[in-house]
This record gives structure tokens, sequence and C-alpha cells, in this order.
């Protein structure tokens, strides 16, 4: 197998280039992971708190749409995968799609990949080799999180199904990257489509999820949640399923590669315009032109996150409505909890639409490493409108995108409860949330202009309002840490007026800007 | 090309020279025609040739994140090969490069000379160079024909890509022009002349006539006794025999230069100039 040449090499190449992310990813996860268990431990100490628990949440459709179908709710272990298990599936996909495009795609784009195929490496090994370090850092993390919650007394058994689903999905996700990084010429395209599909999979598992679950067969979340850890009923076939069309996907991958040129893509583009049209008059315009698919991907992905929540609300609705003894357990009415699923939708596709916000701004970054800044600034741009060509569209996308999954929401739930006024209402709520992400996006922006080699920071600062804003509860944070994300100080449904804190935010977001604009008109290029 | 010579490969751009070199390592299919490398298939046999070929490609991309020491190491290892510690710091210093510098931070000639030191610490059978130059200064372009010279002399086989025509000059023994895909001549540089024209320029006592009845005769210009023409190899004996009559007193005669040849090459039957658009 000659096309496999060379695989140990690449592998130690690979190792080296993610040590790194690969330490991160599994610190982080196996500290969330640690945080959360311990929480619960100390929330619900005993079987009757525990009785409890699983009463309250085996009856509501809406937790089970966002963090998955429960097993043994009434278990330690139960609660824990309950609360944190569904998320941290999520980020060990996240981190598959991210990994396999850096080690493929990334490296054919950039060049790399002819340097080491002109010695003697066979066509698959650098394919062979990245496929291998990620399955090998899903199983890393998965190990990691049976370890974790083994050392904080959950029962092992449990503990090693919940590690296996971690590793299982990882492996799915892999060949899923493995086949887009075929299927399209970009890096960029690669993590779209794949980002596309985690998104597919999650909506599609947790419109399931809200029902009688049958949707979630079709699901890869639906596969290694239905493994279901610390539960009597605990299996592991669904793993194998999901590891295993994770292989067949690589498998197809490997086909394409064989039969495709170095840099060519199953998906191609015609060639394009020879002159710039009379639309493309300056920097600002050719940026909206850059911006726009990348907006219209991630607005595509609100739209379905929005819509798909929005139809699971009808299921949400009628089971309070045929058991109303469930707002006595949750100690709110039946109109609080709707709302209460309605805040956490809302939330969710304002987290995304940040999402959008920080990557147009790192694109900025990234055109002022590779040279496309200098040449740009070496044109008659000035260094303001050249921070435009990033805080524009990071501040204009994210509004399409926040619009655009709120509207979608507000418009099914409207629709499947009959009652027009939920539109305005989630709509409003919705937007009211924009000085948040706006705020993170100036932050993001002072770091852009002031502080270049932190911009990393604003990735990080989007992670940890994923964690305060999703997981805060279930952390047991004190009010003054979940008070640090910007998302807390937005009006939440029922309340649709805007408080003192989103004008608070509207200024320091402003002067933030500024604070980037002075910063980029000072500093060095680089 | 013929095993142990330095090939020069011409073309303008977008002929199809890196196209063909990617052929030639297996990195894309040919749609047509046929291509072997030492006894090999390009793709087929991939793996086991490009552990005796080395490359330099044009756009030289490394790895940001490693040193150019370590990308050095890292390919000539992925090349089946261990360089030598000696022939390795030897070449480094003689490219003036820094190897503790991360990728990111090198220039493109820099970067250049990371792969140039890769090809060149070990020894190759075959070294495929694509514009290998094009970011190195002159005091670098002459440690660069050094090291093409001295690998020459221990019989590897050279294909040399290249704009520098100073360079094609002084180190290839034969070249190949090639457009549109399509090799349009091949030869050593003094057989691509004598399919050439030479330029003559020559000051006689008397007139020189009957120059025009030449055939392959181009432009004759007579100032007085200042005569200046162009002539293929089949006319040159008779043109050269009516100057003589003339009695001249001075006369050069230039064989084109690699530039004129170049650019003959690259003009001659050049359909319509691609921007002549009618409205």
């Amino acid at each position: 197998m000659t096309a496999f040449a060379g695989t140990g090499w690449q592998l130690r190449l690979t190792t080296r280039l993610e040590r790194w992310q690969i330490l991160l990813w599994t610190a982080g996860i196996a500290a969330l992971l640690a945080a959360i268990t311990d929480s619960m431990a100390s929330l619900y100490p005993t079987a009757a708190d525990r009785e409890q628990y699983a009463a309250i949440n085996d009856a509501s459709p809406a937790l089970r749409a966002i963090n998955g179908p429960g097993h043994a709710l009434d278990t330690p272990g139960g609660i824990v995968v309950f609360e944190v298990g569904g998320y941290l599936l999520v980020a060990v996909a996240l981190m598959a799609v991210l990994g396999v495009t850096r080690l493929t795609r990334s490296e054919e784009e950039h060049g790399r990949a002819e340097l080491a195929l002109s010695t003697a490496t066979g066509t698959l090994a650098s394919l062979a080799a990245a496929v291998l370090t990620m399955v090998a850092t899903s199983a890393l993390i998965g190990a990691t999180c049976a370890a974790v919650m083994m050392l904080l007394g959950l029962p092992a058994d449990g503990a090693w199904a919940y590690g296996a689903s971690v590793a299982a999905i990882g492996v799915f996700f892999v060949g899923v990257t493995a086949l887009a990084a075929q299927v399209c010429g970009t890096a960029g395209e690669t993590l779209g489509l794949s980002g596309l599909v985690i998104a597919a999979s999650y909506g599609i598992r947790a419109a399931g999820d809200v029902g009688d679950g049958e949707l979630s067969a079709w699901s890869p979340f639906g596969w290694v949640q239905y493994a279901a850890p610390f539960a009597d009923t605990q299996r592991s076939w669904p793993l194998g399923i999901a590891a295993g069309a994770g292989l067949l996907l690589v498998t197809g991958a490997m086909a394409v590669r064989l039969r495709r040129d170095l840099g060519s893509a199953l998906l191609t583009r015609g060639p394009g315009r020879p002159t710039a049209g009379p639309s493309l008059v300056g920097l600002l315009t050719a940026t909206a032109r850059v911006a726009a698919p990348a907006v219209a991907g991630w607005a595509l992905g609100g739209l379905f996150v929005g819509a798909v929540f929005g139809f699971a609300g009808d299921e949400v609705t009628k089971v309070f409505a045929a058991t109303p003894e469930i707002g006595l357990l949750l100690g709110t009415g039946q109109a609080e909890a709707t709302e209460g699923y309605l805040r956490l939708v809302v939330l969710l596709i304002a987290l995304l639409a940040t999402g959008y916000a920080v990557s147009a701004l790192q694109r900025v970054r990234t055109t002022e490493r590779n040279g496309l800044g200098d040449l740009t600034l070496a044109a008659s741009v000035s260094r303001t409108r050249w921070l435009l060509s990033g805080v524009l569209p990071s501040l204009l996308g994210s509004a399409v995108v926040l619009a655009a999954g709120t509207t979608a929401l507000g418009g099914t739930f409207a629709g499947v409860t009959d009652d027009p006024g939920w539109m305005e209402r989630v709509l409003s709520s919705g937007m009211w949330h924009l000085p948040a992400v706006w705020l993170v996006a100036s932050i993001a922006v002072a770091l852009l202009g002031a502080l270049p080699r932190f911009f990393v920071a604003a990735w990080a600062l989007l992670a940890a309002c994923v964690v305060i804003d999703m997981l805060g509860p279930a952390l047991q944070l004190a009010d003054g840490v979940s008070d640090v994300s910007p998302f807390a100080h937005v009006p939440q449904l029922p309340d649709v007026d805007p408080g003192t804190g989103v004008w608070v935010m509207g200024v320091a977001s402003l002067v933030l800007l500024i604070v980037g604009d002075l910063g980029m008109r000072r500093r060095d290029l680089g | 090309m013929q095993a142990g010579e330095t090939h020069g490969f011409l073309g303008p751009n977008g002929a199809g020279k890196s196209t063909t070199i990617k052929i030639l390592f297996g990195l894309l299919t040919k749609t047509s025609g046929f291509a072997t490398v030492l006894g090999g298939d390009p793709r087929r046999d991939a793996v086991a040739l490009h552990r005796r070929m080395a490359y330099v490609p044009g756009d030289v991309m490394l790895w940001p994140s490693l040193t150019g020491g370590e990308c050095i190491d890292l390919l000539t290892r992925m090349r089946g090969e261990r360089a030598p510690r000696a022939r390795r710091d030897e070449l480094i210093e003689r490219l003036d490069l820094d190897p503790r510098k991360r990728a990111k931070a090198y220039s493109k000639g820099n970067r250049q000379k990371v792969a140039l030191v890769a090809a060149f610490a070990t020894p190759s059978d075959l070294l495929i160079l694509d514009e290998p130059t094009s970011g190195l200064d002159p005091l670098m372009e002459v440690v660069f024909q050094q090291l093409v010279q001295e690998a020459s002399a221990q019989g590897t086989t050279v294909l040399l890509s290249s704009h520098i025509l100073a360079e094609v000059e002084a180190l290839c023994d034969r070249l190949t022009i090639i457009r549109n895909g399509k090799a349009v001549s091949t030869g050593t540089l003094d057989e691509m002349r004598e399919r050439t024209v030479s330029k003559v320029v020559a000051t006689t006592e008397r007139d020189v006539v009957g120059l025009s009845a030449i055939k392959g005769l181009h432009g004759p210009r007579l100032e007085g006794r200042h005569v200046e023409f162009s002539v293929g190899p089949s006319g040159l004996a008779a043109a050269l025999a009516l100057v003589s009559a003339a009695a001249p007193t001075s006369l050069v005669s230039q064989p084109p230069s690699l530039e004129e040849l170049f650019l003959r090459h690259y003009e001659l039957d050049e359909p319509e100039p691609a921007v002549a658009v009618s409205r």
C-alpha cells in the first residue's frame, strides 16, 4: 500500500502541529465535566432530591430538546450526562471538524501538502495521519471524561459508556470532515459544510427528542445518546454505529482522494469575471462581497435552529397544557415555563450570532497575517477604513443572523401555537440581545486594534459566554461570575423592555470601538 | 531529458511549466501524452521515485509553527533519508539561513532557502527546481549556481524551470521552450541558435549588392557604407560572400542571445492579441 507510505512521518508532523490544541480541548472539556459533576453532587445529594429532579426533567420536552433525551435521571451519573453531556458531544464534534480541516484542506490550500507529497509520501498519508490524530484525540478526550467521572465517584461502567460516546461522536465527525475536505475546495467551505452537518444533526435530534424520539434515529447525536450511560438499559451498539459510520465516511474520503489531483475538489468553481464589475468600487464593497456568503451561511444556521425549536415548541406547550402539575413542580406557571424555553433558544441564537461577529473580525486579523492587509493598506486605504472592513460585516452580519434566527423561532412558534403575538415578542426580545452581541464584537475590535497578538482572547470570551449562559445554573456560579457575561444584562422573556444594562453596553461598545480604531492607527502591522 | 544533464525549462507565465513539474511528481494526472520519470510511472510509482528525487517549488510554503531547521529535517526524513549533519549545516551556512526562526517569520527568499537546503542535503538522482531563485538575492543566486554545478558533477540530473536566462545559460546543457502546454523547441543552446537567424553588421568600402535575392534574409538596412541584416543558417554563407566582395572594413556577426531566442519563440505565431476585443 504505497498510498499510505510515510504516514508515520506525517503523524509525527500532525501531532507536533496539534499538540497545544489537543491539550487545550482535552483540559477544557475535562474541567467543565468535573465542575458539573461536582456541582450536581452538591445540588442533588440524596435519592429523594434526585427523584424530584427526574420527575421535573422527565416531563420537560423543552429541556430534552436542548440537552438530549434524559436517561436514568434519578442517578448522579444520569443527571451529569443530561446537564452537560449533550454540550460536550457538540464540543467534541466541533473539535473534530476544526482539527481535520486544519490538517487536510487547509494544508492543501496553503501549498504545504505539495511539499510533503514531493517526498516519499503516499497520496493518502496526510489524510490518514489527520484522521488518526483526530480519532486518537477523540479517544483521549473520551478516556479523560471517563476518568474524571470515576475520580468524582460515578460508577465505572457508566463513566466508560459516556467516555465512549464522546469518542464515537468524535470519530463520526472526523469522517464527515474528511469527506467534506474532498468535496470543498477551500478550508472555509469545508468548515461551513461540516458545521452545517453538526447544526442539522443537533436540530434533528432536538426535534426528535421533544416528540417520541423516532426522528433522533436520523442524527448521529441521537445514536450516541441512545447509548444511555448510567441507565439499566445502557447499550453500546449505537456507539458502534456512529463510529462505524465515521470510518465508512473516512473510507469514502480516501476513495475520492485517490481519484482526484492535489488541490482539486469535487465541487469546483467556473472562471470568474475578468474585470471588476461596477459594484466593486472600493474596499468596503469588496468586503461586502467576501462577507455575504459567510453571513448567509451563519444566518441559515440561525434560521434552522430557530425553526426547529419553534416547531418543537408545539410539543412543549402541549405537554404543559396536558399536565399542569409540571408547572407546580417547576414552581412556575405554564406561561413562564414556555417563556423559559424560548429564552434559552433566543440565547442560543444570540450566541450563534456572536460566533459570526468574532469570525468576521478574525478575517481582518488573518489578512493582516497573510499579507493581503499590506497590499490593501499600500493602496490609498486608511487604517480606519480597513478596520471598518471587519467591523461593519461583524456588526451588521451578526444583526442579520440574530434577526433570521429569532424571526424563524418567533414565526414558527406563533404558527404552531396559533398565537401571532409570539412573533413580535420573540423578535423584540431577540433584537435586544444585539447590544450584548455587539459588546463582545467591540471587545474583539479593541483587541484587534490595540492588542492584536491577544485576539484569540475574543474566542475565549465567546467560549466563556457559552459556558456561563448555558451552564451557569448547573455550575452554581456566583452572581458575580454569571454577571460577567453581557447576556446576563439584556431583557429576558417575558420582559421585552430594555433595561439600563442595554444602554450601558451600547456606550461601552462605542468606547471599545474607538479604542480599537486609535490602536489600529498607531500600531505596526503584523 | 537525458540522464545526467542539466536541462533548462522555459516558457511564458501560464505555459504549463509548473503543471508539467507537478505531473512529474504525480501531484496532478496528465490528460494526454505520457510521462516517465527515472523509468517509472510518476503516479503509480510516486513513493519509490520520490526517494530518488528532490523538489524545490516556486512558491515554498512551510508549516508556520515549525522552525526552518525542523522543516529541513522533516522534509529530508520524509524522503526516506537522513541528511548528514555536516552537509546540512554546511548548506545552511552557505545559504546564510537562520534555522532557529519559525517559518512564519521567514520571507519568501528564506522559505526558498529552506527548500533548497532540504533538496541539496542528500544526494538524489533527479532534482526538479521550479523557479528556485525567484526570491533570492544575487549573492545567493551565485551560491545556488554552485550547488547545481556540484550536484551535476556528482551525476544528478537537473530540471531547472526559470525565467532568469543568465541562470539557464550558465547552468544548462540543453533546454526546452514550451508554449501553451506544448514543447516548441528542444536542444542545446547552440543547436537552437543554428536553427535561428544571426545578426550581421558590417562597414564596407563598396556598396553591398544583391542581398535581397538571398533566401531567409530579413530587413537589410543600408546607410551609405553601413549595412545591417539578419539571416538564417541557410543563407549565411551566401550573404557573407556578398559582404566580403564589398571589401569590409569591419564585420560583426552575432548569434541570437538566449533572450532573443526566447522572445522569438514566445511571440512566434502569436494568435490575435487577447485584448483586441471588437466592439
